[in-house]
């Protein structure tokens, strides 16, 4: 496996974004499920309800709100590049980030990129943002976030009940003494598990899921089950780690079943591998650093291991200590 | 994991029923045996008995007992 350690620089702040409407699933989907279905379907995946914007904002609206409390408290002109990790961007050009330097206030002398990456983009994100600020020397903000529900299709209930949506800021600084390390896998070969066939140039005569966002349910949990477990080990054993020195295992927050399967499977007790998603859904990019912002009061902080995994397929791994991140919250807009 | 274990496990965790099952019981008869079932299953296969259990056999079993049987 690939082991990277980037040293010298540290996640500084976090701060998070939903939009205020909240939808109970059976509300959100009242042609897909009944009472009863709506109390199983929000029993296994554990999404009781989805956070969902008016249809006019965008997750580049939710990412500049979020990094509006990071701003206010940080000087602008230290901020030398901006990393926007989305599958739902504004445009397919320009790239958003551009606009987003724009909308945030932020210098013309800035690097700006646009990743397109998912469930594990809050993971590649930070290794972009850290590359960047140690190279740069400068503070790197990273905005990761989602709206999947405008991909989901009205009449798929395995899509149309899970998505949320949701935008993040963090600050990824140049501080010494400070270390993250990171691991990545791609599975190219299971493209199809998580896809929207004919979004843009590849085209086929019968996209599945009529070109809606189509997810594998079963090759999905497969994946976390199988692959993600496997390279968390091997990621602790290369690391000299042991699994119970791991203080917080903050994972995408793909549904509860996975997340519950994987912290049985590893050998953890769940509450170091929360679930908190069940009143957002599932937020893409944006489920780590909501998972890190609604626990940093409960777990310890100092050895966390972030694991991004879906969409790719691919998993990205990072170790990082958030004892000293400043966390803003989540804030509904 | 002994079939008693196993049905318990099956009815309240995986396809949480109200429906009384038993080993004979044929999936296609269970109304809550779906997609949210069989990646239930995948979940206890994996956490009780470390198995990786293929989805073509799942597909293929017809009754909870060939369920359990994939788990030998």
């Amino acid at each position: 496996m690939n082991l990277i350690s980037i040293n010298g620089v540290s996640v500084k702040s976090i701060s998070c974004a939903v939009p205020q409407q909240r939808y109970a699933i059976m509300d959100y989907a009242p042609d897909l499920l009944n009472e009863k279905t709506a109390r199983r379907m929000a029993k296994g995946t554990g999404f009781a309800s989805l956070c969902i914007t008016l249809e006019e904002m965008t997750t580049a609206d939710l990412c500049a709100e979020a990094a509006r409390s990071i701003l206010a408290d940080e000087k602008k002109k230290k901020i030398g590049a901006l990393v926007f990790v989305t599958q739902t961007p504004d445009y397919i050009l320009p790239a958003t980030s551009h606009v987003l330097q724009h909308k945030l206030g932020l210098s013309n002398d800035l690097f700006c990129v646009d990743i397109n990456e998912g469930c594990s983009g809050f993971v590649t994100g930070l290794y972009t943002a850290s590359l960047l600020a140690k190279q740069m020397e400068v503070d790197v903000l990273l905005l990761c976030g989602d709206t999947i529900s405008k991909l989901t299709s009205s009449t798929d209930r395995e899509t149309r009940c899970i998505f949320g949506n949701a935008g993040t800021a963090t600050l990824v600084t140049p501080e010494k003494g400070k270390k993250l390390v990171f691991s990545f896998k791609s599975y190219g070969e299971r493209n199809k598990t998580i896809v929207m066939e004919n979004s843009r140039h590849r085209k086929v005569a019968k996209p599945l899921n009529d070109g809606y966002l189509y997810l594998d349910g079963e090759g999905i949990m497969e994946f976390a089950l199988n692959d993600t477990l496997d390279m968390i080990k091997e990621f602790l054993a290369s690391t000299s780690l042991q699994k119970e020195e791991v203080t917080f295992y903050a994972c995408h927050q793909a549904n509860r079943i996975i997340i519950n399967s994987l912290a049985d499977s590893l050998g953890v007790p769940r509450e170091k591998m929360p679930f908190t998603a069940a009143e957002i859904g599932n937020e893409s990019s944006a489920s780590i650093p909501l998972v890190l912002t609604r626990k940093q009061r409960e777990l310890e902080m100092v050895k966390t291991l972030c694991a991004g995994f879906g969409v790719g397929l691919s998993i990205g791994l990072a170790l990082a200590d958030f004892s000293l991140t400043t966390f803003y919250g989540v804030r509904e807009i | 994991m002994d079939s008693k274990t196993f049905l318990a496990k099956m009815q309240e965790e995986v396809l949480d029923t109200e429906m009384e099952i038993s080993m004979d019981t044929l999936l296609g008869d269970i109304e809550e045996w779906d997609s949210l079932s069989v990646v239930s299953f995948i979940a206890m296969a994996k956490a009780t008995c470390n198995k990786a259990v293929d989805r073509k056999a799942i597909a293929s079993a017809q009754s909870v007992n060939d369920l359990y049987t994939l788990l030998q």
